[in-house]
């Protein structure tokens, strides 16, 4: 397997643009690297959004989100290590 | 390791121990919005001989025991309780970090008005507020502290957003 430097690879995805596409159905929605404009914290759209989505939680719904995606990653890495 | 992580059990038993505690750390962090995990309860005990001796009889019904380098089996007491600072623990429901102080050495008394109740699975929880949680991440500045900062951050500019509109 050919090894690719992570600054090229990453230089790569960022010069990769699709704006040539033209889909109305998908308008709006980022579907290109730069169009997921970094927030001032340092994050991008999909972060934001994420951390949107939790804030409609409840604190008991965030909670219980947080211990079954946990005990998924448990259950996972218990069948790896057989 | 527990079968399953319960972390709504280990808030549940501690109230119902009566134990005059703060979550702080992660799972603080979660209850106010972060998209973080976890795998364990962090939370900062008052540290009064009574509150001590709730603490102690909620870890017993948690069966926890201290995680030992050495593998040993020591349960925590109320005298270790009162003694040492920090408690690394393991219980039927995962980890738990039981501590005395965080961040500049804030305890609980420090602590209390820098958090909020919340409403958890029909539990009173108190919980270090997000921009103090930020604080002692920043004081504590290890690598994954860093990382983390970007999203608490995130997640306070965004509550702050909502609360204006």
């Amino acid at each position: 397997m050919a090894w690719v430097p992570l600054d090229l690879w990453y230089d790569f995805l960022m010069a990769w643009q699709d704006d040539e596409v033209t889909d109305p159905e998908i308008a709006g929605i980022p579907t290109d690297y730069p169009q997921l404009a970094v927030s001032e914290t340092g994050l991008d759209w999909g972060d934001v959004s994420q951390i949107r989505d939790k804030l409609k939680l409840t604190p008991t719904e965030r909670l219980k989100a947080a211990q079954d995606f946990m005990n998924a990653v448990l259950r996972i890495r218990a069948q790896n290590a057989r | 390791m527990p079968a399953e992580l319960r972390f709504d059990e280990v808030l549940r038993v501690l109230v119902r121990n009566e134990v005059e505690f703060i979550v702080v750390g992660g799972i603080a962090a979660i209850l106010q919005g972060s998209p973080l995990t976890t795998e364990d309860v962090d939370v900062v005990y008052l540290t009064s001989e009574e509150n001590i001796l709730h603490l102690a009889k909620a870890l017993g019904e948690l069966e926890a025991f201290y995680l030992d380098p050495a593998g040993r089996h020591i349960e925590p007491d109320a005298t270790r309780l009162a003694s040492a600072r920090i408690h690394l623990l393991k219980t039927r429901c995962g980890r738990v970090d039981v501590l005395r102080t965080v961040g500049k050495g804030l305890a609980f008394q420090d602590l209390v008005g820098k958090s909020r109740v919340l409403e958890v699975d029909e539990l009173q929880v108190r919980v270090l507020d997000l921009a103090t949680i930020i604080e002692t991440k920043e004081h504590a500045d290890r690598p994954k502290d860093r990382y983390q900062l970007l999203f608490l951050r995130q997640v306070l500019a965004e509550i702050q957003r909502l609360e204006a509109e």
